[in-house]
Formats: structure tokens, sequence, C-alpha cells
């Protein structure tokens, strides 16, 4: 089974469809409806990115709240650091797994991921030192200084071209799509970041298409037309 | 070792750094290189319910909640053994106690 989205402008931000969330826990569940709620800006959300070559996905903090995912206790939290081109984050990782559901009007595909919700955004080397000394975001020992000072590394792995919807995506060639409001929402919300084992993607110019492994002939083929 | 055959897995709580031992030895870092354990905890067991990436595990949590309904009522911890750091973890930092 494939789904067909539309997606906007130079990277797959999916501009068409419908994106919903449930905490496989409890059941709660939230729907977006795509443009309608991007725009209407309950979400706080201007795009939401499809994103096929890194590892992990990244949901704003509130998402959690919404979808019933409650932060980890303290003597269980821990904070996950990433860093790249587009600035550093901290998250925690869910202590629920979420079913992620992206469909058209015809069809829907699921995924279950267990993503990490973004706590703390620094876009910059500077603010990045301002946020890791914060008492909540020190370590149990000395180790992880080593890291903070010298400060800060890009990690360009992900990196670097966007290219015009007309263009070849080479799926190395994509970069940490993060883009933060910075002390407000976040602007993007990242699914599929993990998705590459789940679905064959195809991007056409202006639509990308996904489809069920089991519908696939090649499970590891990321078609680029 | 078939994971969905063998989750959940109940153990003591005393037993926890152990199995999380055995874990990080039995699932190499070549066929696993990113690694996670996952499982809930109250005052007299834990119960493992998933190991694997990220991905596989909240794919095993989902199967097992539909087999075993009861399981939903705790929340889960998340604890990762191991991750590929040019892809994923780049640093991690945990509270002060």
């Amino acid at each position: 089974m494939s789904i067909i989205l539309e997606m906007d402008g130079n990277y797959p931000d999916i501009s068409s469809g419908v994106v919903s969330f449930e905490n496989a826990r409890t059941g709660t569940k939230l729907t977006i409806e795509l443009p309608k709620d991007l725009l209407s800006g309950i979400y706080g959300l201007r795009s939401i990115t499809m994103d096929t070559g890194a590892a992990v996905t990244i949901l704003p903090e509130y998402l959690a709240q919404r979808l019933d995912i409650r932060k980890p206790k303290n003597n269980h939290q821990m904070y996950y650091i990433f860093g790249g081109v587009g600035g550093m984050s901290v998250c925690y990782h869910s202590p629920d797994a979420v079913i992620v559901r992206i469909g058209n009007r015809m069809e829907q595909l699921e995924k279950s991921i267990l993503p990490f919700f973004l706590t703390c955004y620094a876009p910059s080397i500077t603010s990045e030192g301002r946020v890791l000394v914060r008492e909540e975001y020190q370590p149990h020992n000395s180790e992880i200084l080593r890291f903070i000072s010298p400060p800060f590394k890009h990690y360009d792995d992900y990196t670097v071209e966007v290219c015009s919807p007309n263009e070849i995506f080479s799926p190395e060639n994509r970069r940490l799509k993060l883009e933060v409001d910075v002390g407000r929402e976040i602007d993007y919300i990242l699914i599929g970041r993990d998705w590459q084992a789940g679905f064959k993607c195809t991007f056409e110019a202006q639509k990308i298409i996904l489809t069920n492994h089991s519908d696939s002939k090649d499970d590891n083929e990321i078609e680029i037309t | 070792m078939n994971l969905l055959e063998e989750f959940p897995k109940e153990i003591r709580p005393e037993e926890l750094g152990e199995f999380l031992e055995v874990i990080e030895k039995e699932f190499s870092a070549a066929e696993f290189p990113e690694l996670f354990v996952h499982y809930q905890k109250n005052n007299n067991k834990i119960v493992i319910l998933a190991v694997g990436s990220s991905n596989e595990c909240a794919e095993q949590i989902v199967k097992i909640f539909k087999k075993h309904p009861t399981l939903r009522a705790q929340s889960g911890i998340s604890k990762m053994i191991r991750a590929p750091k040019k892809k994923f973890l780049l640093r991690r930092t945990v509270l002060c106690r």
C-alpha cells in the first residue's frame, strides 16, 4: 500500500494529508490536518518535514504533554544532547512508544517510534554554553565536561545540500533539519528520521510517496526521480 | 535471541545491573550499533519490554501492549546502552542527585 502526499518547495515538507500521533500506552491521540492546522497555528508548528537521512525523530516537548507522555522521573531522567549545523538540542527519550500515522484521504500508514522530545535549543556556541551550565543539565561526574570544553564541535555528517524540487535528492546528502524559533515554539516537527527501515520513500518533484515494505521489491531502496 | 519471544521478561530489581551487562555483551556493537533497553519498574520487579534500536523497541512495546494490556498501566524507562556517535548521540548528561 502506498500513500502520496504533496510536499512543499525545496525540502520535503509535507503540505497535505493528515498526521496523527497516539500514545501507545494511554491511547491519547493528536491529529494534525495539513495544511489547515499548521496555518491556524494552534500547534505552534509551521511545517512537518519528512526526512529519511538521519537517525532519530525529535518532537517538540509540548507534544509530549498533549499526548499524555510524562517526562521521566528525576532519578530516571537523562538528557541527550544533539549537535549539528542547525545548533544544539537537548532532548529526553520518550518513556512511551508513539504510533505515528500518516495518511491521505484514501489510506494511511503507521509506524511506532520512541521519539526524543526537545526541551531546550541553542542556536550558537555561545548560547550552547549558557544552556549546558544550567543545573538541570549538569552531569553526575566531570566526564561530560570534556565534551563541553572545548565547547562545540560541528558534526557535519548529515550535511549539506538542499536541492531544488527538480534536482536529485541524494539520501546521504541531507542535513540535520532542525530549525527553531528560539525561545518559542519549534518551527518544524520532524518525522521519518528513523523510518528507512519501515518504508520505501519515493520523492518525486512535488510529491512524497510512502510505501509499505511488504509491497516493495527492495527494502533498502530509496528511489529518487 | 528472538526478542519478541523473550519479552516481556520479569527480573528482580537487584538483577537489573547484571541483566544490562549481559545484554551489552550478547548484543554486539557490530550487529547492534544502537542499543536501548526499555523496561518498567515497580517496587517488586523489573519488567523488560524491549531491547534493540529505539525504533525496534517501539515496535516491540506496541506488540507487547496488545498482547498484555495490563502492562499499559505503568510508564516505561529507556536506557541507552550504546549509539553510533556519527549519526546519533553526541553527548549525554544526567541530572545531579
